[in-house]
């Protein structure tokens, strides 16, 4: 009853007209970012997170919103009409969008991409509204060894969710885990990695990691494209014509797929988003291959089918309700956005975790109502009244779009501390993060590990000094019992018995 | 051998990998001479950065072995990372000068920078003036949205002062 009390105060906060312009606004940023292929939602608020140090912490926190939304969603519009998904989450509708487009049905897969979208955001929020008060509760009941055991677990299922790239995976959160290691100590007056370098003593902001990660990286590897690779995509973009009634699928397609394909879709992407590291685009393959092995026509499947249109766009936007869970109850981002929420938070003094979810409820309601109303009312309205322009607006000139993400990024991460060596800091962070990114390391498990790294160490040294040192502890706690045993679990589904089936078939031949 | 050549040879997973086992080299015998693991029964700043570093080294080795075993190497292409460099030596420059001839001079010098990077077409002759109204236009709206909307101090050079 206290946290229904909690949501609607959140929504009458929410449409304070004040604050819902930053909602609005929050959506035609993330749409933008999500729809020009290179530009991402975590990268739209990796860009805003700067900004958010003179905004009120409401504001910011429903602008977040609105971009993740429209992020997530925007991805399919390129996605569908050039085969160029404008976000990674939007991968598998370009599979069956593009090949509907070809066969002059893509308005019909716009339609179905904006509706399972809408029904993935909104019931996702639904279920993250009800979800996360219940997550914060089991929180509480955690102690310090549990947590370590918590924060082991999410280290190994962002590892593992890398699929084919569980090295790399590895070695991406161990450098992020190593950068936060430099600095004062977390429980000591003592510094360390400084090399003897003054400006190192405070260690590495968060912000430097997140802009150089997300930003200089995306610079970087912008830069190799030539203009004519870009301008040949853009004339493709300009030659596609939408109209309005294109956004609005038609009630025999939604009766054909089938409802239970959408609740499907909406369970499996807030679970995927639960978990740490998988995000939109593992959700929307899970949910598409879901949906072809239930599939009355599988063989339809990578022809152009609604059907895994309405999967995967459903999922990858239920991932948003899902990925504030963890990162709201324990502290915990479901994927890098939600890392980037969670630097928002940590920016303006708050600490998530259970004690955010019951002392300070009201700062964090109105993001639940911003997540709902931009699903279900944005969402579909935006689409209605601008949705044929926004084609026009993903081909803006590179020129203009890069050298001002340059310039953002760069003033951004000076103005957190009014340090060129910030800014140092975040080149060469971005510089290392190009690198990876071009021999397939997950940049997000750098970023992850890079946040989650000070509570995993302060938790461990606590849980051994509780302990007299003895690392036996882990093993008699419940709680750590519990997320060793959740360990253990998904490392064998995830890492041993997927072997085990890769093996099979070969040994069959 | 050419460079060319050799550049071909080299595979990226081994070098990255070597330049990883490099660098945690570093990073281990930094803890080291920091502080000892355990001191007088407590747990040292050290002791957690030290099993952080051997798991590196245990994945760097890993990633060293397969980058051995790949056959094929993915030679550099040279024009392709030519432009990230220029990149990243533009914005180092930037950094450098920031502080000292403030944020207009710097800014605006770094934006038509990187215009002409990402304009590579033969008719650039004619877009001088364009890009000139597109930097200072860029410059102007950051500097309004930083300076007035957000209220943030950008500073305008200590060479000016």
């Amino acid at each position: 009853m206290e946290n229904l009390t909690g949501i609607i105060q959140g929504f009458v906060t929410l449409f304070d007209p004040g604050v819902f312009i930053y909602v609005v606004l929050g959506f035609f940023v993330g749409t933008f970012f999500g729809a020009v292929p290179g530009l991402t939602a975590t990268l739209a608020i990796a860009l805003i997170l700067p900004m958010t140090y003179s905004m009120d912490i409401v504001n910011a926190l429903v602008m977040c919103m609105g971009i993740y939304m429209a992020g997530m969603y925007a991805g399919s519009i390129t996605a569908i009409t050039i085969n160029i998904p404008g976000a990674p989450s939007a991968m598998m509708t370009a599979i069956e969008g593009n090949k509907m487009m070809q066969k002059g049905q893509g308005a019909k897969a716009l339609g179905q991409a904006a509706f399972a979208s809408m029904i993935g955001g909104t019931v996702g929020s639904i279920l993250l509204m009800l979800a996360a008060p219940l997550a914060a509760k089991l929180a509480l009941l955690i102690r310090t060894p549990g947590k370590f055991s918590l924060i082991l677990f999410s280290f190994v299922v962002v590892v593992l969710a890398q699929r084919k790239t569980v090295i790399k995976g590895a070695i991406a959160t161990i450098l992020g885990i190593m950068l936060a290691t430099i600095g004062i100590d977390i429980m000591r007056a003592a510094s360390r990695f400084t090399f003897g370098i003054d400006a190192l003593v405070q260690g590495i902001d968060l912000m430097p990691v997140i802009i150089g990660t997300f930003a200089i990286s995306e610079l970087l590897i912008q830069s190799e494209k030539s203009s004519s690779e870009y301008q040949l995509a853009n004339k493709d973009i300009l030659n596609q014509k939408i109209k309005r009634k294109d956004f609005l699928p038609s009630i025999k397609d939604i009766k054909e797929i089938g409802i239970m394909t959408y609740i499907k879709g909406t369970l499996i992407g807030f679970f995927v988003g639960v978990l740490p590291g998988a995000g939109g685009s593992v959700a929307a393959f899970i949910s598409y291959s879901e949906a072809m092995r239930s599939s009355k026509n599988p063989d339809k499947f990578g022809t152009g089918t609604l059907e895994g249109i309405a999967a995967a766009e459903s999922a990858n936007n239920a991932v948003c309700g899902g990925a504030m869970v963890p990162m709201l109850a324990f502290g915990i981002p479901g994927d890098s956005v939600a890392a980037i929420v969670l630097g928002v938070l940590i920016i303006n003094g708050l600490q998530p975790g259970p004690r955010l979810m019951t002392t300070q409820f009201h700062l964090v309601a109105p993001m639940f109502a911003a997540l709902f109303v931009s699903a279900l009312i944005i969402l579909p309205l935006t689409l209605y009244l601008l949705g044929p322009y926004f084609i026009k607006i993903v081909s803006i000139n590179r020129k203009i779009l890069y050298s001002s993400i340059a310039l953002v990024a760069l003033v951004g991460s000076y103005v957190s501390t009014y340090s060129s060596f910030q800014m140092l800091v975040t080149l060469i962070i971005g510089v290392i993060a190009y690198v990876l990114r071009k021999q397939d390391f997950p940049t997000v498990s750098l970023l992850l590990g890079f946040i989650l790294a000070p509570l995993f160490e302060k938790y461990l040294r606590r849980s051994l000094y509780i302990s007299d040192g003895s690392p036996l502890i882990f093993l008699t706690e419940w709680d750590s019992i519990f997320f060793l045993i959740l360990t253990a679990v998904f490392y064998y589904f995830l890492a041993i018995r997927k072997t085990i089936e890769v093996k099979t078939p070969k040994k069959s031949n | 051998m050419t460079k060319k050549k050799i550049l071909e040879k080299i595979n990226p997973t081994t070098l990255l990998s070597i330049i990883l086992i490099i660098a945690n080299s570093i990073y281990f015998i930094e803890g080291i001479r920091t502080a000892p693991l355990i001191k007088n029964d407590e747990i040292g700043i050290t002791f957690f950065p030290f099993f952080v570093s051997l798991l590196l080294f245990i994945t760097a080795g890993c990633l060293l072995y397969t980058g051995m075993r790949e056959k094929t190497s993915t030679s550099f292409s040279l024009f392709k990372i030519s432009r990230p460099i220029v990149i990243i030596v533009t914005t180092l420059i930037y950094v450098a000068i920031f502080k000292k001839v403030g944020y207009f001079l710097s800014s605006i010098l770094y934006v038509f920078s990187l215009m002409l990077l990402f304009d590579d077409q033969k008719d650039l002759k004619n877009k001088k003036l364009l890009n000139i109204i597109f930097t200072i236009g860029i410059v102007l709206i950051i500097y309004l949205l930083y300076q007035k909307v957000f209220g943030v101090r950008l500073p305008i050079g200590e060479v000016f002062l």
